[in-house]
């Protein structure tokens, strides 16, 4: 092919605005369908002209991929909309036609929030815009930055065009008024258009803050040789009230539990290659996801989805439908692969399979969901949840109350393959962290099964719980150690490196006594110290935001027991890529822990503690918002750390609100409410919260005395609750007070 | 003629239904996909209608931020370098400096700098660098790309260092490696894990050092300093 050809663009483009026909009207969102194929499939964003004096650039991602997009108008009429693509070389798409026609009356002008400014010159506060900055060469560091009086969501950023705009510019947030500035990864634009007239506007989807700036990296010289950023004005629009609220805690810090959510949890701001937020999404825009759709991913997909009604709801419920569950009741890892990585089967996946669809149905109560059938089989999804728990209890021996994997590969001796997440370690025959979720997964399924009505089984399997928490503690406690072990191997050998995270989950889970809870509390603490261990006291919390996977380091015992990548060809030894703290399975972090750490210390120790420990991370997160990828110095790529990219389970931790906080769980009589608020609190609200069907607004509060649901015209009915009683409400939106 | 148009209606009509009823029964992302590529062979059009920014300026960019906490950026140092971190001095220009501490003990170690790009279309790479603080040893760098697919390009090697103060090292991709992706002007990697850059539409450039054979010391310990990493646009 010639060189020429080799250079022809590929246009595809479809504008297909609101294909659906229904009416749009002011205020509502408005969809918009873009694809455009630049040179080489570069990163591009796109912007998009609303035909009503604005320009809407979006967020990067590859410009092979859709992206579907939406935004809204003010007035209503004909809309000469358009839109276009634009590569981070500065490659332009023509401009493409998405006429769109508004009904409805127009709403009134919404008034930006007052604020002063300052610039990278000036850093003093001035209540006039001052317009422009001036560097001393292209590389210096301008910015012009809008102050506000409190912290408010942000909504929307316009900026004016004036003699110059900026070309090459990102958008920044600060929570603690201008100290730390923390970038917003989804407004960061290369070789931006001039807009003429237009005013750009730039969803910014409700980011908490006190302060946003514009920041130019670099630039070019103007006619007079000067390197300036310019802008004609800035304006800032409040946005919807965010998710959590508290009363009682620094404001600074519920803001940025609420950023820490929009980047692990919902991950609106970020970048994602195919501007979709489930995997994959690559360096060097690795920032937080909402999913990864893989099996092993799904409880934690469920709790990160269901609760907020994400928009991917349905593709949850679809590949859960999907995933493959063979005659002995293995649950495939994905849609399409039998095992982790095309390395290993994990049996773990069908207790983490059973409790998604569980936790899916008890909160949605969607008889469409626990009645579809799998689209290649057509066998109802109930059935293959019934299987993968046959398998547990009558293939594995889960019915004596343990379970152990008979797998010839996953045998829990140095040569063996990993059962589990925790890919590196060989987990397995008799796994405490398998039977952990065992423990989970047959409570989950009692719940589901009492809520379609089957009381029988439901007792069937209520029963079986404590059999398995005996066992459990039989099995896995180790009393010199005063922790749980991770797995008896094939012939009997007890292995343990300290794995914090399977004595997290334990007692997360309720498998602990409060006894040993309390033992295990100590070490993790520090407050114990455990003979031999390489990590102790305040080294365990090292990382400040997570504790470490496990205390002893995998290359001090015998060694295979760690092994990583490329089917197990690296293995840990001391002077090893994947020696203890390089890796996260290591001596290093998961960050999602601290939500089983979270829940573990409200458990065992209380509210208050796990308050302080939640304070711990929030506070380091308001420098960085935990966009952190530590290198590993062996290798130069970050491997001591999971945060960013393939961990999109970290935004559990900001999920703790709802789940620990507000102590929200499902149950087959409905939604349970336990909150979980620390003595200091006066309250806590959490918004936009769905359940069977319906949207609330829950409020805990020490002051209430009893349940009662407020109704407004034009806002959720507002449930608030004793926040030291338990509450239970019905699918029907009835509630009562439990004992 | 008639017939004949008459009888190209009646095939072209049922070739539609055929297909209309062939489409009804494909899942709604594999028509999506066929829709792409539909629409690939109906609308694949030369640029000449597009703006094609000009050739040789700069299109993307390193940024080194003090403000910025390291771990924060896509910048890492590899084996060979104990650490890295910004510094605000010495600087070539407005920006702050990256500054990598290498440890070269002898002439057979090795270092490594890594930066990962988005996936970008460029010609050249440029950027800066001061090697003052390494007793006028020499290095050899040998820069590389590597690519999603498990392709690597590697660059001429460059020495630097020995004549003080900062050098610029222009790196230029030949003009007949159209693409940085999929072209057969790379060369496969077979030791490469999959896991690390398959499917990633992003590149890493990186370089290698190491003492350079006419480097009159035989070790040297130190940091370098790096600036204004830039990437300049390829021909149209």
């Amino acid at each position: 092919m010639s060189r020429k050809i080799r250079f022809l663009l590929i246009v595809i483009a479809f504008g297909l605005a609101n294909s659906h026909g229904a009416p749009l009207s002011v205020g509502d969102p408005v969809g918009i369908r873009m694809q455009f194929v630049h040179p080489d499939n570069e990163m591009a964003y796109f912007i998009i002209d609303d035909g009503d004096g604005r320009w809407i650039p979006t967020a990067q991602g590859i410009s092979l991929y859709p992206l579907a997009f939406t935004h809204s108008y003010f007035s209503p009429g004909k809309k000469a909309r358009q839109w276009r693509s634009v590569s981070i070389t500065g490659h332009l798409s023509p401009w493409r036609p998405a006429p769109v026609e508004i009904a409805g009356e127009s709403l009134p002008d919404s008034a930006p929030l007052p604020a002063s400014y300052s610039t990278s010159a000036s850093p003093e506060k001035i209540d006039a815009f001052p317009g422009s900055v001036t560097g001393g060469s292209e590389y210096d560091k301008l910015w012009i930055a809008a102050h506000f009086q409190k912290l408010v969501p942000l909504g929307r950023l316009q900026l004016r065009p004036d003699a110059g705009f900026p070309t090459d510019f990102e958008i920044e947030t600060t929570v603690d008024g201008g100290k730390n500035w923390v970038p917003v990864p989804s407004a960061r634009f290369f070789h931006f258009p001039s807009p003429g007239d237009r005013v750009v506007e730039i969803p910014l989807n409700g980011v908490v803050a006190d302060g946003v700036r514009v920041v130019s990296f670099r630039r070019e010289a103007d006619a007079g040789g000067k390197y300036t950023l310019q802008v004609g004005g800035m304006e800032v629009f409040e946005g919807a009230k965010p998710p959590f609220e508290v009363s009682g805690l620094a404001p600074e810090l519920v803001a940025t539990w609420n950023n820490l959510w929009l980047t692990f949890g919902s991950s609106r701001n970020e970048i994602h290659e195919r501007f979709d937020p489930t995997w994959p999404t690559g360096r060097p825009y690795s920032g937080g996801m909402l999913a990864i759709l893989a099996t092993e991913w799904s409880l934690w997909n469920a709790k990160k989805m269901v609760w907020c009604h994400s928009e991917f709801l349905p593709r949850l419920a679809e590949v859960l439908t999907a995933y493959p569950v063979d005659e002995e009741g293995y649950v495939w890892v994905t849609t399409t692969s039998e095992k982790h990585l095309e390395h290993s089967r994990h049996y773990v996946v069908a207790p983490l399979y059973i409790s998604a669809v569980s936790y899916y149905y008890l909160m949605t109560r969607d008889k469409a969901f626990i009645e579809s059938k799998d689209p290649k089989t057509g066998e109802p999804i109930l059935e293959k949840v019934r299987r993968a728990m046959r398998m547990l209890t009558d293939g594995l021996g889960g019915s004596s109350g343990l379970v152990t994997v008979k797998d010839p590969e996953m045998q829990g001796t140095p040569d063996s393959k990993s059962n589990t997440y925790w890919d590196a370690w060989p987990f397995g025959y008799q796994d405490a962290y398998m039977n952990a979720h065992f423990y989970e997964a047959v409570g989950s399924y009692a719940e589901l099964l009492s809520a379609l009505g089957d009381k029988t089984e439901a007792a069937r399997f209520r029963a079986l719980q404590p059999v398995i928490k005996a066992k459990f503690n039989e099995t896995f406690w180790d009393e010199t150690n005063g922790r749980y072990i991770g797995w008896i191997d094939k012939n009997g050998k007890r292995v343990d490196f300290g794995f914090v995270f399977v004595n997290l989950e334990a007692v997360a889970l309720g498998l602990s006594t409060p006894e040993r809870a309390e033992k295990i509390m100590e070490w993790i603490d520090g407050k114990r110290e455990v003979s031999g261990d390489t990590s102790v006291g305040a080294d365990i919390y090292h990382y400040k935001i997570a504790p470490r996977s496990n205390t002893l380091a995998a290359e001090s015992g015998e060694p295979g027991y760690f092994k990583l990548f490329w089917n197990g060809n690296i293995v840990a030894t001391k002077d090893s890529s994947q020696a203890w703290n390089l890796n996260a399975q290591n001596g290093g972090i998961i960050l999602f822990v601290s939500y089983y750490d979270l829940h573990a210390r409200e458990r065992a120790l209380g509210p208050d503690n796990a308050a302080g420990r939640m304070k711990v991370i929030l506070e380091e997160a308001v420098g960085d918002q935990l966009r952190r990828m530590p290198k590993n110095p062996t290798i130069g790529i970050g491997t001591a750390v999971g945060i960013l990219r393939e961990f999109p389970e970290s935004g559990l931790v900001p999920f703790y609100f709802v789940d620990g906080v507000m102590g929200l769980r499902p149950s087959a009589e409905g939604l349970v409410i336990a909150p979980g608020l620390p003595a200091e609190w006066k309250s806590a609200t959490l918004r936009d919260f769905h359940f069977a069907g319906k949207t609330w607004t829950v409020t805990a509060d020490f002051s209430a005395k009893a349940p009662c649901v407020e109704l407004s015209p034009d806002a959720p009915p507002h449930l608030i609750v004793p926040a030291n009683q338990t509450t239970l409400l019905t699918p029907e939106g009835t509630f009562l007070t439990r004992p | 003629m008639i017939g004949l148009a008459v009888s190209l209606r009646s095939v072209i009509r049922k070739a539609r239904l055929r297909v209309h009823s062939v489409f009804a029964l494909i899942d709604p992302p594999m028509k999506s996909r066929l829709l792409v590529l539909l629409g690939a062979l109906i609308f694949s059009l030369p640029l000449r209608s597009d703006e094609l920014p000009p050739a040789g300026r700069v299109v993307y960019y390193g940024i080194f931020d003090t403000e910025r906490n390291p771990d924060l950026i896509a910048s890492h140092a590899g084996q060979g370098l104990p650490s890295f971190r910004f510094v605000a001095e010495p600087k070539r220009a407005g920006s702050a400096s990256l500054q990598l501490d290498i440890d070269l003990p002898d002439r057979k170690a090795f270092g490594r700098w890594l930066f990962p790009i988005p996936h970008v279309r460029f010609r050249d790479i440029s950027f800066w660098i001061q090697t003052d603080r390494l007793n006028g040893a020499k290095l050899e760098l040998t820069p590389t790309l590597l690519g999603s697919d498990q392709q690597v390009f590697i660059f001429k090697p460059v020495i630097v260092g020995g004549d003080g103060g900062w050098q610029r090292v222009l790196l230029r991709i030949p003009e007949d490696v159209a693409s940085l992706r999929n072209d057969p002007k790379f060369a496969a990697i077979g030791d490469v894990p999959d896991a690390s850059l398959d499917a990633r539409a992003y590149l890493i450039f990186n370089f290698g050092i190491r003492l350079a054979k006419e480097s009159p010391a035989d070790s040297c310990s130190g940091p370098l300093y790096l600036n204004q990493l830039e990437f300049l646009q390829r021909k149209p």
